[in-house]
């Protein structure tokens, strides 16, 4: 349960108290309904230009694509308006280079990690009159979980969230099996970050990270591969209990 | 930092059209020809900045559908046309300053100007 509690040790005065998988359930829920009944497991990268340009609209989000004027490493920023609107402004190279293979899973990242700042961090500035805005630098991408300083909760929650919205658990899971049992692609991990990479037009390591997350980097009952989080998967089979 | 009411008509009137900030800035041009950032619409609609130019407030009203004199007015501006022409010609501008001062203690002055100019067509 996604929760706004006071908090004097946050810069705001509160915090949103959350868990990753309460995100993760929160943004598929948005995922979904932008597609309107419609979705396709076989398809499922998600349209974030058109949800934060559009569907957004109808709760007070604006969306400014090729904003200038940013300072020069700013990726993206969300805007929050005393009147409670809010404007996501995207920084006009990012925007620009979004077709390329290179930025386009930048961009797509960036927009999904602003839209969770502008419908979840509403309360961030509230009581606040003037301008108020989180700006992105440098997004990190593999910071998707608390940490123990209670003021960090923006960054990493906006981060779980543009990963839930790229790529929904459910279905993420679904494709993860799907390229594991289909030939080629699944049997190898390089591959499989490659076919996910595809599938959710996000990029490789988008992807890689979204499989470490949700404890997906090794199949089920592989749990000794050291590949990648060997130490944990054989804590988990230490600890498991055997009926 | 409260809102006025240019910003309050234009920030209505853009929801009731149901356009985004987006979609008004992309039918209003600036000094440079070039459309006006979205940031920019969003800081006049908050108040955050002091209404522009009669020109961009012209095309705002054009794009919003709304009466140019009553958004001029709203924002304190005088139309550019007037702007212009009293600059461009001294006697203009004396004639405007004339027919103000005279409707101060005469106001059914306007109504007779207006008359005899429709006469006149």
């Amino acid at each position: 349960m996604m929760q706004w509690v006071d908090d004097r040790k946050s810069p705001y005065g509160r915090k949103l108290v959350c868990t990753g998988a309460d995100i993760d359930e929160a943004m598929e829920a948005h995922y979904l309904k932008a597609f309107n009944g419609t979705c396709n497991v076989d398809r499922p990268a998600f349209d974030v230009e058109n949800f934060v340009g559009e569907k957004l609209r109808a709760d007070g989000i604006e969306f400014e694509p090729e904003a200038t004027g940013l300072p020069h490493d700013v990726l993206g920023m969300t805007r929050f308006n005393p009147d409670g609107t809010r404007l996501i402004r995207i920084a006009a190279e990012l925007y620009q280079a979004r077709t390329s293979a290179i930025s386009r899973g930048r961009f797509r990242f960036t927009c999904a990690h602003e839209a969770f700042h502008a419908i979840f961090h509403t309360q961030l500035f509230k009581g606040k009159s003037g301008r108020s805005e989180c700006l992105e630098r440098h997004i990190r991408e593999d910071h998707v979980e608390p940490v123990l300083t209670s003021s960090d909760f923006v960054e990493w929650q906006a981060n779980r969230g543009a990963a839930a919205l790229l790529m929904p658990h459910s279905i993420f899971r679904e494709q993860v099996t799907r390229l594991r049992a289909g030939t080629g692609r699944g049997a190898n991990l390089d591959l499989l970050i490659q076919g996910l990479s595809d599938l959710f037009e996000v990029s490789r390591q988008s992807a890689q990270i979204r499989l470490q997350t949700l404890k997906l980097l090794t199949p089920p009952g592989d749990d000794f591969a050291l590949e990648f989080d060997g130490i944990d998967s054989f804590r988990e089979q230490r600890d498991r209990k055997w009926s | 930092m409260g809102h006025n009411p240019f910003a309050q008509k234009i920030k209505k009137q853009r929801q009731d059209l149901g356009l985004s900030l987006r979609k008004v800035c992309e039918d209003v041009l600036n000094e440079d020809d070039k459309p006006i950032s979205v940031s920019y619409l969003n800081d006049i609609e908050q108040g955050h900045r002091n209404p522009p130019s009669g020109k961009i407030i012209i095309q705002l009203a054009k794009a919003l559908n709304i009466d140019a004199p009553e958004l001029l007015s709203l924002a304190g501006k005088a139309d550019p046309v007037i702007e212009n022409a009293v600059t461009e010609d001294a006697e203009v501008g004396m004639l405007f300053r004339r027919i103000i001062q005279e409707a101060k203690t005469n106001p059914s002055i306007l109504d007779q100007l207006n008359k005899k100019m429709d006469e006149d067509k």
